[in-house]
C-alpha cells in the first residue's frame, strides 16, 4: 500500500532544499490531538496476546446499504456491509414465533462463516440458518486464515431492530 | 516539561520487536504515533468521532501490514499516508450521504475542495517530527521552542518562566529555530516535500 507521501522518498535523491521556518510554523499550528481512550485502547488491543492458532481482526465494518435496519413493509430486515475485502449480504425474517430466519451470502475470499458461535455452510456463498434472537449473536468470516470480528446481528441490523 | 521521544530509528526498532512477537512494542508504538494519526483526519476537517475511527482503521491496517513493512524508518510516514487517504474516503463518503441537501457541487467542483491527502500526510508528519525534534535539542531551545511555538506563550512570561530577558528571545528563538531546522533536513524532510 503507498503511505501517501512516496514523492518524499522518491525525492530523497533530488535536489533538495531545507525546510524553511514557515512550513515549520504551519505545520505546527494544525490540530493535534490525542484520540480518546477506547480509541487508543483498542488499537493497543490490537497487539494483545491471542488463542494460539487464530489471528483476530476487528475491522470497521462499512455498510453500504443500510447503517441502521430497513424494515420492509414485509417485515423484513435487511443490511449489507464489507470489511477486510468481504463483503456480507443478510435478511432477516421473523418466524412468528419470537425468532428468525436468516439468508444471506457473503463475497470474498470467504472461507467460513460463523454466526453465534455456530459454523454455517456455504453454498456458493449463500447460506440459510435460524436464531433464536439477534441480540448478541456475533457474526464471524474467516478469510484468508483469518478470523474476522464482525458485529453482532442487532448491530448488523441496527440497534433499533431488537 | 513534556517530551516526544521517539526517533525514526526507535520507530524502525520498535517495528523489528513487534515482528518477533513484542506486544508491549505494538502498544509502545501506538501510543507514539498515536497523536499523528489521530490529527490527520482533525486537520482534514473530521470530527473527533470519525477521527477515532480513521485512528483505529489506521492502526488496524498497520496491524496487518507491520509484518511487510518495507522500509520501517518510514513506519510514521506510512501510517500518516494511510490515516490521510482513510480521511479522504471518509469526506467523499459525507458529501455522498449529503445528495438530498439543496446544494450540491458538482462532482469536480466537490473535488477541487477536497484537501491533498499527500499534502496533509506531509505536513503532520512534518508537525511529528518537528515535536520530536524540538524535544531533542538541548534544553534551552527545547523549553524556549516549547513556549514559543507549541504553548504560544507571550515574551514576557517566557522571560520570567526561563529567566531569560525579553530582548534576547528573539534571537535566541530564532537560533533554536535554525537547529530545529537542520534537525529536520538531517532527517530527510526538505521544503519540497511540504509545498
Amino acid at each position: 500500500m503507498s503511505d501517501g507521501i512516496g514523492k518524499s522518498q522518491a525525492s530523497m535523491n533530488k535536489s533538495r532544499s531545507p525546510v524553511t521556518e514557515e512550513a515549520i510554523l504551519k505545520a505546527l499550528e494544525g490540530p493535534w490531538e490525542k484520540p480518546s481512550d477506547a480509541a487508543l485502547a483498542a488499537a493497543r488491543a490490537l497487539g494483545a496476546p491471542k488463542p494460539a492458532g487464530r489471528t483476530y481482526v476487528f475491522p470497521l465494518w462499512t455498510f453500504t446499504k443500510a447503517a441502521l435496519a430497513v424494515r420492509s413493509s414485509a417485515g423484513e430486515l435487511h443490511a449489507e456491509a464489507s470489511a477486510e475485502g468481504c463483503a456480507l449480504r443478510m435478511m432477516a425474517a421473523s418466524d412468528g414465533k419470537g425468532g428468525w430466519d436468516l439468508i444471506g451470502q457473503v463475497e470474498g475470499q470467504v472461507e467460513a462463516l460463523e454466526i453465534g458461535g455456530q459454523p454455517q455452510p456455504l453454498a456458493e456463498g449463500r447460506f440459510e440458518c435460524s436464531v433464536s434472537a439477534l441480540g448478541s449473536q456475533e457474526i464471524e468470516i474467516v478469510a484468508q486464515g483469518v478470523t474476522i470480528v464482525g458485529p453482532t446481528l442487532a448491530e448488523f441490523f441496527g440497534n433499533g431492530s431488537v | 516539561m513534556k517530551s516526544i521521544k521517539l526517533s525514526a530509528e526507535d520507530l524502525a526498532r520498535l517495528v523489528r520487536r513487534i515482528r518477533k512477537g513484542d506486544d508491549a512494542a505494538w502498544s509502545a508504538l501506538v501510543d507514539e504515533l498515536s497523536a499523528l494519526v489521530f490529527s490527520v483526519p482533525r486537520r482534514m476537517g473530521l470530527s473527533r468521532d470519525d477521527a477515532d475511527d480513521i485512528f483505529q482503521e489506521t492502526f488496524l491496517r498497520l496491524h496487518q501490514s507491520v509484518g511487510s513493512l518495507e522500509d520501517p524508518l518510514r513506519v510514521a510516514a506510512w501510517a500518516a499516508g494511510t490515516a490521510a487517504n482513510l480521511s479522504l474516503v471518509a469526506l467523499r463518503s459525507r458529501r455522498r450521504r449529503r445528495i438530498n441537501d439543496a446544494e450540491v457541487l458538482s462532482d469536480d467542483a466537490a473535488s477541487a475542495a477536497d484537501p491533498l491527502p499527500d499534502e496533509e500526510a506531509a505536513s503532520s508528519l512534518l508537525a511529528h517530527a518537528a515535536r520530536t525534534s524540538i524535544a531533542g535539542l538541548p534544553e534551552k531551545c527545547r523549553d524556549l521552542l516549547t513556549l514559543v511555538i507549541l504553548e504560544e506563550a507571550d515574551y514576557q512570561e517566557i522571560s520570567s518562566r526561563l529567566g531569560i530577558p525579553v530582548g534576547s528571545i528573539g534571537p535566541t528563538r530564532a537560533r533554536c529555530l535554525d537547529k530545529l531546522r537542520k534537525e529536520l533536513a538531517s532527517q530527510g524532510f526538505s521544503q519540497e516535500d511540504v509545498s
